[in-house]
């Protein structure tokens, strides 16, 4: 079977059309059975259930009209028969009803006809009998109100007769008890004439008399008036006419007849009183008024009586005829009901067969609607609610898990195949899209902020992408401003100094790759003295340009400018504000940053950027923060400098303090410890400080310590330090010292010094000082020790009576005492002239000849002999007397050589030795050559100066400029213990060098070690290929002579040839030496 | 479908329509508000016409007073009055007539006890309030009290009580009282009072020995129960009379001949305006009690009273009858009031019960409960000084002036 795609629009369509035509089927079916039903119905409503109402209002009607005649006999007055007569209206009604079923009596038979027509008939006698009913009814009424209106007057008459016979009575009465009293009060009072007379006239009075008399009549009066009022009750209520007339004619009129008489009686007997007299008149107009209504004319009580009587025979025959009508009628209509009541039972039964029919229709037909729709629910679910419960299932699942990688399987291509595909793609979608976040995300994470490169669909995911590529790129920014910022304050902890902290940051600026500035910079600190900008730190900036910009004005170019104003400023392109403008400056452009820190400027940064460079946020923010990093070093600088300045110095002095003391000594220490070296601590004690500071005051006292410390200062190296630990307490390191004997040296000018008379503002100041000395290690190998023992030594001086100093150690203080006279001795020897000169010859190898000797000098102490000079020549380099001493020693050295060159030997050199201090007094060696040669009219050439390596090495630049200018007087310069010092071999090439002198420890061993035997070859060796003279000091023995010869030593110099000289000897040798090489018996001989 | 039912829904003559109608629901036309019919079945003629008119004015004036200020929640108030001249055959019928023809709320200010006699009964039946009769008598106070009977005024025994507490106050022997009363439930209902005050303190046996006399409802026959209070055995000092105005005048005038030395002493049903001109100068000391202030205190309700009489029947006298009158009409507002927008029967009568601490403008204050059907139980003496009535001091009597008595 061909299976083509069933889509859910043809299913629906389907089973719309087959849903309508069942529609339309029931709906003929329904139709031709309503149609039925309504002929049935149709039947029941024309026929049947009008003719019911009809009947029933009929019914109805006649009940009310019975029920209204009922009524009429209650009723009492004319206003309620005139109500009553309008449901005569009612006949009218009746036609109306009958008039009703007319068009109907056509279907329903003659037999309906006939009943018909009896109702009718019926009806109209009932009617007419009700009229005449009627009629009585009003009859009795009008004359029942004239009873009662005939009543009420006789009522009325019969109270005025009463209250008038009342009122009769009273005034008797109470004239009676006048009287009465009257007599009684004249009888109790006393018997006066005139009380007589009242009693006569009371006598007289007619009315006591007849008093009693005239009380009696009215009684009687009121008497027969009651008894008229009892029997006009009796007439109104007499049935029988009969007993009416004999009570009127026997009773009423005769009793009426005497009242009369009783009246006039009254009338005679109350004569006497006016006002009696009247009210017996009125009484009897009373009385004339109630027999008038009583028995005389139509509207006299009997008369109406009479009437009453009569009418109330006649109605009672209406009533009986009308009764009977009434029976007729209810009869009729019991006939008519019965009918109405039949036909409607035929209908019903018509109705319910047709409805019994529809009703089967109905089922049949909606039973198999309901098998339709089963199948359509059950194709529904396959179709729809199948695959709609998968796709929620998977959304729903997708919903909880998040699993983007899941699709849905569905392979119909109708609606919801397309709509399942859609899933499925928008769910791929999704998940690549998601995962291109996620790895966003995670670089971000990382910190290498990439942007999501999904290419992706349109809508919320490319906002969604878009925003998150946006937000990773404004992280990334913020990383990285954040990573530099880090950068940054991590300099700043750094101790390094403050140049180098700029440097680091300019450094870090460049570093960045997303800035776009040129590796080219400079920051600028604000000198606080002069307000200028001073380079310190730059990158990428040649020489001509640190030249130009090394300092610059405020306002001058673009930084002076920032500088001024304060404020940012960005340059694109080279322009008016950069003033300064360099050769092969390529096009560029500046950021040029202020820095700032509470409204004033502490420098400025320089940062290049390309020509057109459009300036971003991103870029000033990083400035601004650069900015604040360079003030937050400054700062930092600043305030450790004057914290560690305030921790360690003095305030008074500027001087280090205890604490700096302390720590520059065990500095010093452990530096002299490494190099095997000493360290010298001086405690000094100013004596009678505090008799000024008492005598003079505090500030006289302050000004004393500041000029002692200046003196102090002024007698020191500075390498050394003087330190303030506090009071009139001084302290002095001495590192490094070469000779010890220096100590004193310093320490007696410190004394000198002091002793002087200090000018203060409160007058002149004499004091003194007092000065212990300990050395390191010898006198303590930690610092407490040393301290302590310097201490000791200070107040050992103070003892021993101030103004002196004191050494810790005896020895030392021995020591220093017999370099004392040794140096005392030394001022004396060279003007004693207790100085000798002695010559060591020096042999050329090639020629075997004499051609120079070194001068060296001796000191015949008297009393101790030969004074080695290495015992005093130290002493002389430290107190300066080797300046005068080496002139004398250059002089005579120059006049000596003189001599024998006058004396006809062959020319040769004197070598001296230089000492370092000769050396660096420059000047006065330069007289003193000149002079010497001067003086001795020696050939320049025949001097040799020997300088040491180590000299050299002190200053080398300004050994070359002296060796140069040597040179060029022509004056023989060579380098001494070569070897030794710590020249390269590339400076010296550098050196204006004649010759170069081996030191003798490498000659010494040459045989044993092949070690020197290497260096003294290469030594020669090179030395000669620089064309340097070489000359071997030392040597001692035949191997190395032969050893110096072979490898092409010039010169040679030692015991072996011969020991230093004094004059006469050396003349000696040289005759027997001349031209002769000496042989080593000869050698061995000397 | 949907189109057209919004088509027949908003269609501009509907919405014209539904407008209009909630116009003219909104508009207080008068025609359209309430009409509180209220009844009153009294003396317009007779013996007693002082008494019922006198009622009927001042009812009208409150109800043209508030009336003029919008009624009682929207609700005008009628006054239907009808007149049985003080005869209980005609008392009844109105009564019926008001209640079931003329569908009235409540029926108030009715005079006289013999017309109660008959009148509360049908109240009772028809289950209709009877409120404010202008009578003392205790067919009108039963206790427990009726439900749909309540009182304005202090009733016959509080005012024969103040009287005999005075009398015996100011030195006079309590055999020396003597009564004159109508005769009927009226009379009755006064002698039983004064019976019930002189037992009360304690004069109970004395009490057959006083002279008692009596005349007929409208007739002015006074003469014989004159003779009988002249023949009592001693002569009355103080003889309190429960009568109408015009029986009472004569008799006074008649009796000053016979005891010169006797004070009157009258009821407040005596009518006092009418009682003071009947006598004319021969009313010189004659006590009447009231039950209402004097017309002259100067009270809110009384000043208001005033104002109300002069604005709308400027022509009459200010009365102590129409002041009853306009308080009795002023506390059966209140209780219409309370009664709410569509007051019923019973809802009245409820209103009514629930009225508590009403300031009646007089410096007393109302309050009704099922227990208590009374609002005033106050008695003020008053006597005729110089032709007017001014409030008595029971300490002068004995020295009151006396008019000169002609035989």
């Amino acid at each position: 079977m061909k299976r083509f795609a069933f889509t859910l629009h043809h299913l629906l369509l389907f089973w719309s059309v087959v849903g309508l035509l069942s529609v339309l089927v029931l709906g003929g079916a329904g139709i031709v059975a309503i149609d039925r039903l309504k002929q049935a119905q149709g039947k029941l409503l024309q026929i049947a259930l009008p003719l019911e109402t009809s009947s029933l209002k009929i019914s109805l009607l006649v009940n009310h009209l019975i029920e209204n005649q009922n009524a009429m006999n209650q009723v009492r007055s004319l206003k309620g028969i005139d109500a009553t007569e309008k449901e005569l209206q009612q006949g009218k009604a009746f036609q109306d009803l009958l008039e009703t079923i007319m068009p109907i009596r056509r279907h329903l038979g003659s037999s309906f006809e006939q009943s018909l027509h009896e109702l009718r008939d019926s009806f109209g006698i009932f009617q007419h009998q009700r009229k005449r009913f009627i009629t009585m009814i009003r009859r009795d009424l009008e004359l029942h109100e004239r009873l009662a209106l005939n009543a009420s007057l006789i009522d009325r008459a019969i109270d005025e007769v009463s209250k008038d016979a009342e009122h009769i009575r009273g005034k008797v009465r109470l004239a009676t008890v006048r009287e009465k009293r009257r007599i009684r009060n004249v009888l109790n009072a006393e018997s006066t004439e005139g009380n007589n007379e009242e009693l006569r006239r009371l006598s007289r009075n007619h009315l006591l008399g007849h008093g009693a008399v005239i009380w009696q009549t009215v009684v009687r009066i009121s008497s027969s008036v009651a008894t008229l009022g009892i029997l006009t009750r009796q007439i109104m209520l007499e049935e029988s006419p009969d007993v009416l007339t004999s009570i009127l004619y026997n009773e009423m009129t005769p009793l009426i007849q005497s009242t009369y008489r009783t009246l006039d009686d009254l009338g005679i007997q109350v004569r006497e009183s006016p006002t009696l007299t009247e009210t017996v008149q009125r009484l009897k107009r009373s009385f004339t008024r109630l027999d008038s209504h009583l028995v005389i004319g139509p509207d006299s009580a009997y008369a109406l009586r009479r009437a009453r009587l009569a009418l109330d025979r006649q109605r009672i025959q209406v009533q009986e005829k009308t009764s009977r009508a009434v029976a007729a009628v209810t009869n009729s209509l019991e006939k008519f009901s019965d009918f109405a009541l039949r036909t409607r039972e035929e209908s019903a039964l018509l109705s319910e067969q047709v409805a019994a029919t529809s009703q089967t229709l109905v089922f049949m037909f909606g039973g198999s609607m309901a098998i339709f729709m089963v199948v359509f629910g059950i194709l529904m679910t396959r179709r729809i609610i199948r695959p709609m419960a998968l796709l929620s299932h998977t959304l729903v699942d997708l919903e909880k898990e998040g699993n983007f990688s899941v699709q849905i399987d569905y392979s119909r291509q109708d609606e919801i195949g397309q709509a399942v595909g859609a899933m499925n793609r928008l769910l791929g979608n999704l998940k690549t899209a998601f995962s291109d976040i996620k790895n966003s995300l995670d670089s971000a994470a990382e910190g290498t902020f990439e942007p999501c490169n999904t290419v992706v669909l349109q809508g919320d995911l490319k906002i969604i992408k878009s925003n998150i590529d946006r937000q990773i790129n404004t992280l990334g920014n913020i990383y990285r401003s954040q990573t530099i910022n880090n950068l940054l304050l991590e300099t700043a902890l750094e101790p390094m100094s403050l140049e180098q902290q700029l440097d680091t940051v300019l450094r870090i600026i460049f570093s960045t790759s997303w800035f776009s500035f040129k590796p080219k910079g400079a920051i600028f600190l604000v000198d606080e003295r002069s307000g200028h900008l001073v380079l310190s730190a730059h990158r990428g900036f040649d020489d001509e340009h640190l030249k130009v910009c090394a300092r610059i004005r405020p306002g001058q170019c673009l930084c002076g400018k920032a500088l001024q104003s304060k404020e940012m400023l960005f340059s694109s392109c080279i322009n008016d504000l950069h003033e300064i403008h360099l050769e092969n400056m390529q096009p560029h452009g500046h950021y040029v940053v202020p820095i700032m820190a509470r409204e004033q400027c502490y420098g400025v940064i320089n940062l290049y950027v390309e020509e057109h460079h459009v300036k971003t946020p991103e870029e000033e923010a990083l400035l601004v923060v650069l900015s604040n990093t360079i003030i937050g070093l400054i700062d930092r600088r600043r305030i450790e400098t004057a914290l560690k300045h305030q921790a360690e110095y003095d305030k008074l002095t500027g001087l280090p303090n205890r604490a700096l003391f302390q720590i520059r000594l065990s500095q010093h220490m452990a530096m002299a410890a490494r190099s095997d070296r000493e360290v010298v601590v001086m405690f000094l004690d100013l004596d009678r400080f505090k008799w000024v500071n008492d005598t003079m005051g505090h500030e006289a006292g302050d000004q004393l310590l500041r000029e002692a410390a200046a003196r102090i200062q002024s007698c020191i190296r500075q390498y050394d330090t003087l330190c303030r630990l506090g009071g009139d307490e001084f302290t002095i390191v001495l590192p490094q010292l070469t000779h010890v004997y220096y100590v004193e040296f310093v320490a007696r000018r410190i004394l000198e010094e002091l002793a002087k008379p200090f000018a203060l503002k409160q007058g002149e100041a004499n004091i003194s000082g007092s000065i212990g000395i300990a050395i390191y290690p010898g006198d303590g190998e930690d610092l407490e020790k040393l301290i302590k023992n310097a201490d000791t030594a200070m107040y050992q001086a103070k003892s021993l009576g101030r103004n002196t100093f004191q050494f810790f150690t005896m020895e030392m203080q021995a020591r220093a005492a017999s370099r004392l006279s040794l140096e005392k001795a030394l001022r004396q020897a060279l003007e004693q002239g207790e100085f000798e000169l002695y010559y060591q010859p020096k042999l050329n190898l090639t020629n075997t000849r004499v051609t120079g000797m070194e001068a060296l000098l001796r000191w015949a102490r008297p009393g101790f002999g030969l004074v080695p000079p290495t015992e005093f020549i130290p002493l002389a380099e430290e107190t300066g007397l080797i300046i005068p001493l080496g002139a004398w020693v250059i002089k005579t050295a120059c006049q000596q050589n003189k001599s024998w060159q006058d004396q006809g030997f062959a020319p040769m050199r004197v070598a001296v030795n230089l000492s370092a201090r000769q050396f660096r007094q420059t000047e006065d060696l330069f007289v003193t050559v000149l002079d010497a040669l001067n003086v001795s009219g020696l050939e320049p050439e025949f001097l040799e100066l020997e300088i040491t390596e180590s000299m050299v090495m002190e200053d080398m630049e300004k050994a070359i400029q002296i060796m140069k200018e040597l040179q060029a007087m022509r004056i023989h310069i060579s380098i001494d213990d070569f070897g030794t010092g710590y020249s390269s071999l590339g400076s010296l090439r550098r050196f204006p060098l004649k010759s170069l002198k081996i030191d003798r420890s490498f000659i010494h061993d040459l045989a044993g070690n092949s070690d020197d035997a290497a260096i003294t070859r290469s030594i020669i060796s090179m030395a000669r290929q620089l064309n340097l003279n070489v000359i071997a000091e030392g040597v001692e023995t035949m191997e190395q002579w032969n050893f110096l010869k072979e490898n092409g030593c010039n010169e040679i110099q030692g015991f072996f040839l011969s020991r230093p000289l004094p004059v006469q000897e050396f003349g000696q040798f040289l005759e027997t030496h001349d031209n002769r090489i000496p042989s080593s018996d000869d050698l061995l001989q000397r | 479908m949907q189109m057209r039912f919004r088509q027949t829904v908003y269609r501009p003559c509907n919405w014209l329509i539904l407008v209009a109608t909630l116009i003219l629901a909104l508009i207080p036309a008068p025609g359209w508000a309430g009409v509180i019919k209220v009844g009153m079945s009294t003396a317009l003629s007779g013996p007693a016409m002082a008494l019922g008119q006198g009622m009927k004015l001042g009812v009208e004036i409150y109800f043209a007073e508030i009336n003029k200020a919008g009624g009682v929640h929207g609700n005008s108030l009628q006054l239907i009055v009808l007149d049985d001249g003080y005869e209980p055959g005609l008392a009844a019928p109105n009564m019926r007539h008001l209640i079931d023809q003329e569908q009235v709320l409540a029926v108030l200010g009715n005079v006289g006890t013999p017309t109660a006699i008959v009148t509360v009964p049908i109240a009772k039946e028809k289950k209709t309030l009877l409120f404010g009769a202008f009578s003392g008598s205790d067919v009108l106070r039963h206790q427990p009290p009726d439900r749909y009977v309540i009182n304005f005024r202090a009733s016959y025994s509080e005012e024969l009580s103040t009287m005999i507490d005075g009398l015996l106050g100011a030195g006079i022997k309590p055999e020396e009282i003597a009564f004159f009363t109508q005769n009927d439930g009226y009379g009755d209902a006064g002698y039983r009072g004064g019976v019930q005050a002189l037992t009360h303190r304690g004069y109970g046996p004395l009490i057959e020995q006083l002279a008692h006399g009596r005349y007929t409802r409208n007739t002015l026959n006074i003469e014989d129960g004159l003779s009988t209070i002249l023949e009592a055995e001693i002569e009355p000092k103080a003889i309190i009379m429960v009568g109408t105005y015009k029986p009472c005048a004569v008799f006074i005038q008649t009796a000053r001949a016979d005891l010169p030395d006797t004070l009157f002493l009258n009821v407040s049903f005596v009518g006092s305006i009418p009682l003071l001109q009947e006598l004319g100068p021969l009313g010189e000391g004659v006590i009447v009690t009231q039950v209402v202030p004097n017309v002259t205190s100067d009270v809110d309700a009384v000043r208001h009273y005033h104002q109300a009489l002069k604005e709308y029947q400027p022509d009459a006298q200010p009365g102590s009858i129409s002041l009853e009158g306009y308080l009795v009409a002023k506390i059966f507002v209140e209780g219409v009031r309370l009664a709410g927008e569509n007051p019923t029967r019973e809802g009245l009568v409820d209103a009514m019960e629930r009225i508590s601490n009403f300031d009646l403008g007089t410096g007393q204050s109302v309050s009704f409960s099922p227990m208590e059907h009374q609002a005033s139980h106050k008695v003020w003496p008053t006597v005729i000084n110089h032709g007017r009535y001014v409030d008595l001091d029971w300490s002068t009597i004995n020295r009151s002036p006396k008019p000169s008595s002609a035989p």
